[in-house]
């Protein structure tokens, strides 16, 4: 308040027109109704907030129709210790991009990465990936968004208090009906920090349901590949806990030149439980020792339905 | 009666299950005779692969627009390619399978002007907007490449190379097998590598 002001409101305490003055006046503003020695603690509030926004995951950049993004799962880094870093990509409506085996045709979004002395990067970990087809072509990708996770082993003889720096060199490919190539440099700045680090908050639930779509390998779950004229078999051991029936499955290889993509995946019962028939391609002439993949039930695997897709890794066996 | 409809049943059942997937053979297979076809190219002219025998035939699929493609000819590579076979009598033809609207998709006159513009050196290219001939062949991807040999048999369908992507740098760490199936045929040899598998934007099919 103004001391002009204040100093009439005294005189006038017990009167009538105290009523009558304090009615006119117009509540301060409230910039003028801080004190001033507040002034800095807000602004130094506002810029940790702003630096804690920026810090752990780094501004979005913008490239054609994919907007991108690394975001730490912590918030800081502590030595010698793993972490998780996600590359965010938001593709516009219509527009995806690819899995690490993108079908027919595509590209795999690619990350390189750039970081401080000591530190080492682990490969992408992509969760189970959507099928698109378009006039007989099929492709393996995602639309909306997608988390592309990387983890990260910070070395030991990194000091506590200082910022580690971690870059990445990413490309992809984003297609609707026509393709664009795209590339952009990340960075994303963290604190070192001797103590177990803080979850970022913020972003935890997406870590969260990304790992539910990363295929596992099961225990309990045994697959066996077989390979004749014009099929790939996989046959499928049931556990004997499962009370359940698979459907709907679905074999995404991770390697090209092997399966028919656009051929249709008949799941046949067997005795010891199922047998998916999958095409082979016609290009198909030099084949691999092993077939790796993701092997896909909407339902689940028998232990939760939000755990979808399977690893499969295992030799290819020639039945002639 | 009944003997005439029981005829007729098998008649049918014997014809979808014995021709039917021939009909399905006729897509190109390497070590089998490449498929003939009828194309009009961008000056008018129809160009059938039987015209071509006795010559070694290249086909390339096109679309400017696809990252994979431009990565070729901003580099300059692919025109290379069809300028030193075309010397050596090889007849390149590359061949637009977009349907008209979608990316890729050229007139006749666009398709001469980017020719011009690129500098690019076919023997023709020729168009196929009904997707037909890309199905024939099926192709799949641009660029997907296919060689014939003079006596009209396919031996080789897949990719440029062996290194999937959009970036120039990798032309020149890639194993190129349309140059080296091309070497091949013309030494006489057998062709190490007959397929592999292509990659590009997907052929903008109907």
């Amino acid at each position: 308040m103004l001391m002009s002001q204040k100093q009439n409101l005294q005189q006038d305490k017990n009167g009538p027109e105290y009523y009558e003055k304090s009615k006119n006046m117009k509540p301060n503003p409230i910039w003028k109704r801080i004190s001033l020695f507040q002034y800095p603690l807000i602004s130094l509030a506002l810029f940790i907030f702003i630096y804690v926004f920026i810090a752990f995951s780094a501004e979005p950049q913008q490239s054609e129709h994919v907007k991108a993004r690394l975001i730490s799962e912590v918030k800081s880094i502590q030595p010698g210790e793993s972490f998780y870093v996600a590359l965010w990509l938001k593709m516009d409506k219509l527009w995806h991009t690819y899995w690490k085996n993108p079908g027919d045709s595509g590209l795999p979004t690619k990350i390189e990465w750039n970081l401080p002395d000591g530190f080492v990067p682990g490969v992408v970990q992509w969760p189970y990936p959507k099928r698109f087809e378009k006039s007989g072509l099929v492709s393996f990708g995602y639309e909306g968004e997608v988390f592309l996770i990387t983890q990260i082993e910070a070395p030991k003889a990194i000091k506590s208090g200082t910022n580690a720096k971690l870059s990445a060199s990413v490309d992809w490919l984003v297609c609707k009906e026509r393709c664009i190539s795209s590339h952009v440099d990340l960075v994303i700045k963290m604190p070192v920090k001797d103590k177990n680090p803080k979850i970022n908050g913020r972003w935890a639930s997406h870590f969260r349901e990304t790992r539910k779509k990363l295929s596992r390998i099961s225990s309990e779950w045994e697959a066996n590949a077989f390979i004749n004229k014009n099929q790939i078999l996989i046959h499928i051991d049931v556990p004997s806990e499962f009370k359940g029936e698979l459907k709907n499955i679905t074999f995404f290889p991770e390697q090209g030149g092997i399966i028919n993509y656009s051929g249709s995946q008949n799941l046949k019962r067997s005795q010891d439980g199922y047998i998916l028939e999958v095409q082979r391609s016609k290009l198909s002439t030099r084949l691999p020792a092993r077939l790796k993949g993701v092997l896909l039930s909407p339902e689940g695997w028998g232990n939760s339905r939000e755990e979808r897709a399977l690893h499969i890794d295992v030799p290819l066996m020639n039945v002639n | 009666m009944k003997r005439v409809i029981f005829l007729t049943l098998s008649v049918l059942a014997g014809f979808f299950l014995v021709l039917a997937p021939l009909a399905r053979a006729a897509e190109a297979q390497v070590d089998k005779p490449a498929p003939n076809f009828t194309l009009p190219d961008t000056n008018g002219k129809s160009h059938s692969l039987s015209d071509y025998k006795g010559k070694i035939v290249v086909l390339e699929w096109l679309n400017h627009d696809c990252p994979f493609v431009k990565k070729l000819y901003n580099s300059g590579h692919m025109q290379k390619l069809q300028k030193t076979y075309g010397k050596k009598g090889v007849v390149w033809f590359s061949i637009i399978s977009s349907m008209p609207g979608k990316q890729g998709y050229c007139t006749p006159e666009q398709a001469n002007e980017l020719i011009k513009q690129k500098k690019a050196a076919p023997a023709a290219l020729l168009l196929d907007p009904d997707g037909k001939v890309g199905k024939l062949y099926g192709a799949k991807t641009t660029p997907h490449m296919y060689i014939i040999t003079s006596d009209g048999v396919l031996v080789y369908n897949g990719a440029i190379d062996d290194i999937r992507s959009t970036k120039v740098e990798d032309i020149a760490k890639a194993k190129n097998y349309v140059q080296i199936g091309l070497d091949e045929v013309m030494a006489g040899k057998e062709v190490s590598t007959k397929t592999s598998v292509p990659y590009g934007c997907s052929v903008k099919y109907k």
